[in-house]
């Protein structure tokens, strides 16, 4: 009885439900499209490094300290001797030096291709044991020769025969390419481009004269990866060891998977924003529906059923809605999942592709989510529903009893005091896991502000809507009392948008700071002129032959060019990146200022800056436990702090321990002081020409370096907006439903307005303006609630270098009139439709 | 402005309705009529005809009442006259505009400017004060309230300490008088009450059927009532009576018994 009931009420409000489950659908799609994409590209770099083991058994290889990063490009060179040791051990059928190492093919139109997160490889032409396969030409054989992977060539444009440029660690030097090899199976790259070279060149280009990248080895019939690996291990000398060839496919695959599940996390995130604000519009639905149905469910309730079973019935919608919702969120998922791959692949990194991959724990996942938080969301209206005394079917004045706003001010206190106290607990890191801590704080001030809003929402759309009546007069008087009629209504559909507004205006307020912080620390402390660095998106930071800056230093005009880089190492239990260079040299450029310590920073020495040392307990002096690249352990001493400097980050470590622990002596940045009398444009000039060899180079000047900063903080501005941008589309989902259903319930007023002589425009008027006021409302809280999170945020982050408070007023007026766009387009199609009803059947409605 | 129409000066109307545009024009100045008006709901076997050839004129300056059985179509006339409803064939005139060639701007305006409505329920919007509903039409016109009138006519229905109250602070007479009001005080050419004391206590009802009958007498305007309710229409100057879609019958200066009596007729 009560399901048959529920259908049919189900059918009854299909186009009002529809948008309901609308939200769910777009909620749970961003879930189900993250899993499936996350799920299908591990998958696919599975397949595509398991391609390796194919050929070879076992690889030997320096031992690394540290997982991630740039320790591939960074491992410690394997002699040849260790290659004739393994060749000699038992059960090895065959063994090979592999050459690995940066190398990138300079395009057509003179910039290096490639270079977008996945590496550029260059490497040893093998002879064997190895799944290149020629599809043209042949191997390089000769110094100038070189092959490239069918990707790159076809990307280029390039074929054997075309002359072409590559560069590594040197300048760029001419090549022919003499031949375009396969990777793999199905020539799949996963967006690195190769480019082959003959052996000892490309030991005396990617690696050392003499030494290798790594040895692989091929087992003799009958002996088993893992025992030839033991075999092998037994005989190499410390520093080295020797992994199966699926172990070394497992941590290859493992750094990628690493990084996309950093990035599923981190859109998983946005998902559940979602997924959250939508709660607020299945809520809002819900609560306005049963409010509608008073006397329907007065009528059950009279004529015999228990409150029970009038919950069930309101719950057994918000199934069918939570289902219904989640598996069109499922498929159209799987949609997304596939525009994310374009996407990477639009920005130039290419993911190596499989068939979809739809786990079973995805789809209960997404169903589970989407289901769960629309009954829990209904569940509220449902209870509510239950309550409504039978009498009421009696009753001509149908309006539900206003309930005292104190109870709903008490709560809404406690529980924005309980959030603020996560918040405050999460951002100065007392224990706990702070990202969950702020997280859960978030979310529980968000609830306090929906919770408390129908509070003020009568007066602030009041005011709001006090300029537009009187511009526009009645029609705007009506739109404003009726954005004021119902303050819960309103601060319902409005804390829908508060939530996306907030987190963007949060952003924005944090990016504002970080770059008024970076502009203020670089104003201050800038003292290299010029900066030359490797080119390179989010991977890691390329990194090239020091004799750069030798030639950089000879160029008229210039007074000092200093050579750095970075460096893993392992302080107390984190993993940090450190500077790495001379210090007393860097001092200028970085304009490093020392507050105790030198700058002589010997062997087992490190400086690092103010707010580290702070926050680490450090003084000048202190002993921290220390661990290198090459996996050696040494009590490292501090030998200064510096103030907080943007050029050096929290670490500086000196040249004499990186050059003893560390394989590469490579370095990643130049930075070029001119002499105050030269012209600065003629060294720019100079230094130019100086580079001209080197395309995988970049020259900037100061205000290019700062513009990069601000640049790089923007492109996360812009990312984070982009994806918050879903959250205010559901947001937008709710108003107009909200106003449909308003509608719906004013249809006799509406007759009304129309029989005593009110146009259609002027009715789509009045409620375009009731949906302005209301998103108004929403954007305004949602900016409030942002600065005062961009304020707490900022705080907190202050002794990291974000030390200065701004807020983007230009930026958050802006957002406030898109929210108020954001109005004019939800009420279109209710506007349309209150237009469209027919006078009379209106006037007539009971 | 009063007219010196008394009760007895249209005794003689009493009698067998006119037919004919020609016969109900010859009867005086006219507010409105339909000519010829029918009204078909539905197609084929769920054809109801709501009103079979309505010829009727509604004389400016008097207090006409509608009145027949339910189903009679007097509540469709009343719609058609007022341009809520479209005719399926004949024409409606008000003042001498017809009707049923204007499109829904044109007949909203009309709505707005010539034309004043008291319903049975629901007359006012819950978001505006007394005073804002009165003076609704005229703000949605975009004109200014003469504001003589709007003062003559908010102490004639006697709401002044009541203005700026809000319809849920009013009783239902107050808010049927608000209904008044409004109707007034853009000063149409005719104003259309649907059944306005359906949902009142007799005493409120006879204040607002008093209200209604004064605008007439003494402010000339003209008013034109549904009702079914012989009490409401022994207000009229003259009932209109309708059966079946047809008027059959009319009583000038009417009393609540002799309307009793023609509908008991009407009702066999």
């Amino acid at each position: 009885m009560i399901l048959r009931l529920t259908l049919k009420n189900l059918a009854a409000h299909k186009l009002r439900l529809g948008l309901t489950a609308l939200a769910v659908v777009l909620g749970t799609a961003f879930v189900a499209g993250t899993l499936i994409f996350s799920g299908t590209t591990d998958k696919a770099f599975d397949e595509l490094f398991a391609e390796g083991t194919q050929t070879v058994d076992v690889t030997v290889q320096g031992t690394r300290a540290f997982t991630g990063g740039t320790d591939d490009l960074a491992a410690k060179p394997v002699p040849a001797s260790v290659l004739d040791q393994v060749r000699r051990v038992d059960g090895v059928a065959e063994a090979r030096g592999q050459i690995t190492g940066f190398a990138a093919i300079v395009g057509r139109d003179g910039k290096i291709v490639g270079g977008n997160g996945p590496p550029q490889m260059g490497i040893g032409w093998p002879s064997s044991l190895s799944d290149y396969t020629l599809v043209s030409g042949r191997g390089p054989a000769a110094p100038d020769e070189v092959a490239l992977d069918s990707v790159t060539a076809q990307k280029t444009g390039y074929t054997t025969g075309d002359q072409v440029k590559a560069v590594a660690k040197g300048p760029a030097e001419p090549y022919e390419v003499v031949g375009v090899f396969k990777v793999g199976a199905k020539g799949q790259t996963g967006g690195v481009t190769y480019a082959a070279f003959e052996p000892s060149t490309a030991q005396r280009l990617l690696a050392e004269p003499g030494a290798f990248s790594g040895i692989v080895a091929k087992a003799a019939d009958g002996v088993s990866p893992a025992e030839l690996a033991g075999r092998v291990n037994a005989v190499v000398p410390a520093g080295f060891e020797a992994i199966t060839a699926q172990q070394a496919a497992d941590d290859a695959a493992g750094d990628v998977k690493e990084l996309l599940g950093f990035l599923s996390t981190f859109l998983l995130t946005f998902g559940v924003i979602s997924i959250f604000v939508g709660s607020f519009i299945i809520f809002n639905t819900f609560s306005m529906l049963v409010a509608q149905r008073t006397r329907d469910l007065a009528l059950l309730r009279a004529v015999g059923a228990s409150r029970r079973q009038v919950t069930l019935a309101v719950m057994g919608e918000a199934l069918g809605v939570g289902l219904l919702g989640s598996i069109a969120g499922l498929l159209a998922g799987a949609g997304l999942a596939v525009g994310l791959r374009g996407l990477f692949s639009a920005v130039g990194a290419d993911l190596p592709t499989t068939g979809l991959v739809i786990a079973p724990s995805t789809v209960v996942w997404t169903l589970t989510v989407g289901v769960a938080v629309t009954l829990v969301a209904a569940f509220f209206p449902a209870r509510r529903a239950a309550k409504t005394p039978p009498v009421a079917a009696l009753r001509d004045d149908v309006a539900p009893p206003v309930r005292s706003l104190r109870a709903r001010a008490v709560a809404g206190g406690l529980l924005g005091a309980a959030g603020g106290a996560l918040l405050a607990t999460g951002l100065t890191g007392d224990g706990g896991d702070p990202l969950a801590l702020v997280g859960a704080g978030a979310l529980l001030v968000f609830l306090a502000v929906a919770m408390l809003s129908p509070l003020f929402a009568r007066p602030v759309t009041r005011l709001l809507g006090a300029p537009l009546v009187r511009l526009f007069g009645t029609t705007a008087r009506l739109g404003s009392g009726n954005a004021q009629r119902n303050p819960r209504r309103t601060s319902a559909t409005a804390a829908a948008l508060m939530i996306g507004m907030a987190l963007i205006a949060t952003v924005s307020v944090l990016a504002a700071s970080m770059t008024a912080s970076i502009d203020k620390s670089l104003d201050g402390s800038l003292g290299a002129d010029f900066q030359v660095s490797a080119g390179g998106g989010f991977g890691p930071p390329g990194s090239f032959d020091p004799s750069v800056a030798a030639d950089l230093a000879a160029v008229p005009g210039v007074k000092s060019a200093t050579p750095m880089t970075y460096a893993q190492v392992r302080l107390g239990d984190q993993q940090v990146f450190a500077a790495v260079g001379d210090p007393a040299e860097l001092a200028g450029p970085f304009g490093l200022e020392m507050e105790s310590g030198t700058l002589a920073a010997g062997a087992d020495e490190i400086l690092v800056d103010a707010g580290t040392a702070a926050a680490g307990g450090w003084t000048t002096g202190s002993a921290v436990r220390a661990q290198y690249a090459d996996g050696a352990f040494a009590t490292i001493r501090i030998a200064g702090v510096y103030a907080d400097n943007p050029m050096a980050g929290p670490y500086l470590l000196g040249e004499a321990t990186h050059a003893a622990h560390y394989p590469d002596s490579r370095v990643s940045t130049v930075l070029v002081v001119k002499a105050p009398a030269a012209d600065a444009a003629a060294v720019r000039r100079g230094l130019e020409s100086s580079l001209a060899a080197y395309p995988n180079l970049t020259l900037q000047d100061r205000s290019d370096i700062k513009e990069q900063a601000r640049a790089s903080v923007g492109q996360l501005l812009t990312m984070i907006t982009a994806l918050l941008v879903l959250s205010i589309v559901i947001a937008i989902l709710g108003i107009i439903n909200t106003l449909a259903l308003s509608v719906i319930e004013r249809t006799r007023e509406i007759g009304l307005l129309r029989a005593v002589g009110m146009g259609r425009r002027q009715l789509r008027r009045m409620i375009r303006y009731e949906s302005v006021l209301i998103s108004v409302f929403g954007a305004l809280l949602g900016i409030a609630v942002g600065i005062g999170f961009g304020w707490a945020v900022q705080r907190a982050l202050a002794g990291q270098g974000i030390d200065v408070l701004a807020v983007p007023a230009g930026r958050l007026g802006a957002y406030l009139a898109a929210a108020a766009l954001v109005g004019v387009l939800a009420a279109v199609w209710p506007a349309r439709r209150a237009a469209r009803m027919d006078v009379l059947r209106a006037i007539a409605t009971q | 402005m009063t007219f010196p129409l008394t009760t007895s000066a249209y005794r003689d109307l009493t009698g067998p309705a006119p037919t004919t545009d020609d016969e109900i024009r010859s009867a005086g100045p006219l507010a409105a009529r339909a000519v010829g008006v029918t009204k078909v709901y539905g197609t084929g076997d769920a054809r109801v005809s709501a009103l079979d050839g309505v010829t009727l004129g509604i004389p400016g300056g008097r207090f006409t009442a509608i009145m027949g059985p339910s189903g009679s179509g007097k509540s469709t006339l009343m719609h058609c006259l007022a341009g809520l409803d479209s005719v399926t064939g004949g024409e409606v005139f008000v003042g001498d505009v017809e009707l049923t060639r204007l499109d829904d701007r044109r007949l909203t305006r009309l709505r707005r400017d010539r034309i004043g409505f008291v319903f049975q329920s629901f007359n006012l919007i819950p978001t505006l004060t007394a005073l804002e509903n009165i003076t609704l039409p005229m703000d949605i016109a975009g004109v200014r309230p003469d504001q003589a009138w709007l003062d003559a006519v908010i102490d004639t229905v006697g709401l002044r300490p009541r203005l700026r109250h809000r319809p849920s602070e009013l009783s239902g007479g107050q808010q049927q008088r608000v209904a008044c009001a409004r109707a007034l005080a853009s000063k149409p050419e005719i104003i259309f009450a649907d059944e306005p004391t359906g949902n009142l206590d007799s005493r409120s009802g006879a204040e607002v059927l008093s209200f209604l009958r004064n605008s007439v007498r003494e402010m000339g305007q003209t008013v034109v009532m549904v009702t079914h309710d012989p009490v409401a229409a022994s207000y009229a100057d003259l009932v209109v009576f309708l059966a079946d879609g047809r008027i059959v019958d009319q009583l000038a200066a009417p009393t609540a018994q002799g309307v009793l009596e023609r509908m008991k007729g009407l009702d066999r």
